[in-house]
């Protein structure tokens, strides 16, 4: 997402790493990061629907996984949970600040 | 298949290794210590 990637030294401020979770290849990530602009985070790949199952945001349909964003805090708690539909994208002012309310 | 978990706030995050571009290995637990923010989306190519 080029929204947060703009943002990342935002996050390191703020002591959190930023990490991208989508069900395609390393190779399709690659291509997609150079079209639109994603070089500051890593963008991982669950290639095997897992992770989607474990954090329950697998979609049947897809068999991929919906969108949604988890704050997990230093001690590995997860702290904040969104999952947003159609048209919905997370917003990094947003996530920014429930980042901040951990300290 | 397994069906999905429901999570909670509040619960233990699942720790995860999965590869990134360049085909290194990135767990969850590498940025234990650091706050982390998992960005799920559906698809490389959708919208942002």
């Amino acid at each position: 997402m080029p929204a947060f990637d703009k943002r990342v030294s935002d996050f390191d401020k703020a002591n959190t790493q930023v990490l991208g979770i989508s069900t395609d290849s390393p190779f399709s990530h690659e291509n997609w990061a150079k079209a639109v602009g994603i070089q500051n985070y890593p963008l991982l790949s669950d290639v095997h629907r897992t992770v989607a199952k474990d954090y329950g945001v697998y979609w049947p349909d897809w068999n991929a996984n919906s969108r949604a964003t988890f704050i997990v805090d230093a001690a590995g708690k997860i702290r904040f949970i969104e999952r947003y539909g159609k048209g919905e994208l997370p917003d990094p002012d947003k996530i920014l600040t429930e980042v901040a309310k951990l300290r | 298949m397994t069906d999905n978990k429901t999570l909670n706030v509040g619960d233990a995050a699942p720790d995860f290794t999965m590869k990134t571009i360049g085909l290194k290995d990135i767990s969850l637990r590498d940025y234990r210590g650091k706050n982390v923010v998992l960005l799920f989306y559906p698809l490389d190519w959708t919208p942002g």
